[in-house]
């Protein structure tokens, strides 16, 4: 059996109660910015420093300032690259919707600060796709490295296209038109979401999900996914999200109204439970019973509980736990089961574990 | 008391460190680097390479955890491969075992550019003379590995031959002094010329054909920690056969060579760029085109003392 790691050095803790670094050793430190890095924290752990005031050895200190310098030029980047897919699209009358990241960078909302980005994920109404895939190409947008399969899998049954790269910046831009795959048993319905939508406080062209629904897709963005290579980062950002709003019963009752619209109450339900096991995320009474109609049986609900312990944890060796494996497997089938009928899961993973590369 | 280093361990207990969860923890200037191997080959270039550099004991703070280890499959019955791991990623294929050697100074280069961005990383070799230093950017086959491995072994101090490491917020260079990758003809050209120093079996057919390791000198590996500015920057092209030429070149021209060869320059945004115009206004910057070592090393000496 795998030791576990000592509870000071624990990166969920460490977030928590940021105070803690003020103890660490240095080897405690190197036990903490190794599971910050795989966690892809290392950012939000040089902001913290720096909030709480906190004297880092030099050596730490070092690596901190590293990542911290990578935070000024991805601003920069991110509003670059939003204002190039708006030039591409809005002269076409293709409205832009920015989601998860690029939504809390384009808000300037508080989630943003310290969050690293690999990619800029965006929503256009569906009816708009084969224009928005022509006109980013012409912008220089290609989808590259997705065999015939892949795109063939992503067109018939995905919620996006396949991911595309810019040419000659290299930068990832995730087009979607709808929050979960056609395939899927529960639908977010796009249209409602467009007629919800906000404009962005730092960019007026573009549209961002109104608050609740920024909260719901980030929920079933984490909830419905099989590979949580960033489930760690991804439950810190709704901890933050819902960060004072305990005494807000209104945004309450439009997520969970909304996920009863959308049928992902099930994900409001695993959110709502993990976001408070690991941060302690205040929220209205009212809300944590209502929340309760959505529970699993009890027994289903305690291998959840198991199951996303572990994996909700940095990919690390340094973080894993009896059963980290199997907990992360599981939910990789499950992701997909989620997605997918049966019927179509099973060949897919059949190819997905015979491909040969 | 006299530090210890790696070339005082026993063999065995080398082996135990380098299995162990901690690694063997190699002190290369101010960062440590935590090494994890349990291959048979790459203990010994270890233990060759790493000699003169100092052990550091697992209650100090790891910058870097780096790996080589035999690569899983069936294959290893058959062509026994290496792979790199840097800290739980894997960032390349897995490549021969005989490569285990250059395989970790390539991963080692890797894990360096893509975590230390406290510092602007160029693609250059750098030495160091009289308190100034000189950079030698290029692209691999320029010549900058055989120019910094004569000029090491001439009364310049070796920073480094892969990387060069701008501190942005001093405008400093930080030496980082590893083993030096001759590669092709380099390889027994220096086999010749410094008969005297250390270098591993030639690795053949690697990526870059031939290669081997050269142990950096102990006396770069003792003064690691100490910087210096940037004073001359020179793009070397060797040519076969060609005279010594050197000319001037424009700063633009320069800046453009060595924004090119920058691993995180394009991370950095505004702090790389100043950093970068920095190292650029403070240094004197030619071209080289040299086939002859005997005859450019003395050049290179008469321009950092112009």
């Amino acid at each position: 059996m795998r030791r576990a790691t000592p509870k000071a050095q624990d990166l969920a803790n460490i977030l928590r109660n940021p105070t803690s670094l003020g103890d660490l050793s240095e080897p405690a430190w190197e036990t903490v910015l190794r599971q910050a890095i795989a966690a892809n924290l290392q950012c939000v752990l040089a902001l913290l420093v720096q909030q709480h005031g906190i004297a880092a050895p030099p050596r730490v200190q070092r690596h901190l300032t590293g990542a911290s310098a990578l935070l000024e030029r991805q601003a920069r980047s991110i509003r670059w690259e939003l204002e190039q897919v708006l030039g591409a699209l809005e002269p076409m009358g293709v409205p832009v919707m920015a989601l998860k990241g690029a939504a809390y960078a384009a808000q300037g909302h508080p989630v943003a600060a310290g969050r690293l980005l690999s990619d800029i994920d965006i929503l256009v109404p569906e009816q708009h796709l084969d224009t928005t895939e022509k006109r980013l190409a012409i912008a220089g947008w290609m989808s590259t490295q997705v065999n015939a399969y892949d795109q063939r899998y992503y067109r018939r049954w995905m919620h996006e296209l396949p991911p595309l790269t810019h040419v000659k910046r290299h930068s990832q831009l995730d087009v979607h038109h709808r929050l979960l795959p056609r395939t899927c048993k529960a639908s977010p319905d796009a249209e409602g979401l467009w007629q919800r939508a906000e404009r962005a406080a730092e960019l007026p062209e573009l549209w961002i999900p109104c608050r609740s629904d920024l909260i719901l897709h980030s929920i079933i963005h984490l909830f419905y996914e099989g590979e949580l290579h960033n489930g760690l980062r991804d439950l810190y950002d709704l901890h933050r999200l819902l960060l004072d709003k305990a005494k807000d019963e209104q945004l309450w009752q439009a997520l969970l109204d909304r996920a009863e619209d959308w049928g992902v109450g099930r994900a409001l339900y695993y959110a709502v439970a993990n976001v408070r096991r690991v941060f302690d995320t205040a929220m209205p009474d009212s809300a944590l019973a209502a929340v309760r109609q959505f529970a699993p049986h009890s027994v289903a609900d305690a291998w959840m509980e198991f199951c996303y312990t572990r994996a909700l944890a940095p990919v690390h060796p340094l973080a894993d736990r009896h059963g980290t494996r199997s907990a992360r497997r599981f939910l990789y089938v499950r992701g997909h089961w989620l997605r997918m009928p049966l019927h179509l899961l099973a060949p897919h993973l059949m190819y997905k574990a015979l491909r040969p590369d | 008391m006299h530090a210890r280093t790696i070339g005082d361990l026993p063999p065995a207990q080398l082996a135990s460190l380098l299995a162990s969860r901690q690694g063997l923890r190699i002190g290369i200037g101010p960062f440590t680097v935590a090494v994890h191997a349990t291959h048979p080959t790459l203990l010994g270039a270890v233990r060759l390479m790493y000699a003169h550099h100092p052990l550091v004991g697992d209650d100090q703070f790891a910058d870097l955890h780096v790996g080589v280890a035999g690569a899983p499959g069936l294959r290893r019955w058959l062509r026994p491969q290496v792979q790199f791991q840097r800290d739980n990623e894997i960032p390349f294929l897995p490549l021969p075992a005989n490569q285990a050697a250059p395989l970790l100074e390539w991963g080692l280069n890797y894990a360096v550019a893509n975590s230390l961005h406290s510092y602007l990383i160029l693609h250059a070799a750098v030495v160091e003379r009289s308190g100034r230093c000189l950079v030698l950017p290029g692209q691999p086959g320029a010549g900058k590995s055989t120019l910094c491995a004569a000029l090491c072994h001439a009364g310049w101090r070796l920073f480094s031959d892969e990387l060069c490491m701008l501190d942005w917020k001093t405008g400093q260079i930080q030496p980082l002094p590893r083993p030096i990758s001759l590669k092709n003809e380099s390889v027994p050209l220096m086999q010749r010329r410094l008969s005297d120093s250390t270098m591993t079996e030639v690795a053949r057919d690697t990526q870059k054909g031939d290669v081997a390791l050269l142990r950096p000198p102990k006396m770069a590996v003792a003064l690691a920690d100490v910087t210096a500015p940037p004073a001359l920057v020179v793009h070397p092209q060797y040519r076969r056969g060609a005279p010594t030429q050197i000319a001037p070149m424009a700063k633009g021209e320069s800046l453009m060579g060595l924004a090119g060869q920058a691993f995180n320059y394009h991370l950095l945004g505004s702090l790389g760029f100043t950093a970068l115009s920095g190292l650029v206004e403070t240094s004197a910057h030619y071209s080289l085109e040299y086939s002859e070592l005997d005859d450019a090393l003395p050049r290179l000496e008469q321009l950092l003392d112009q």
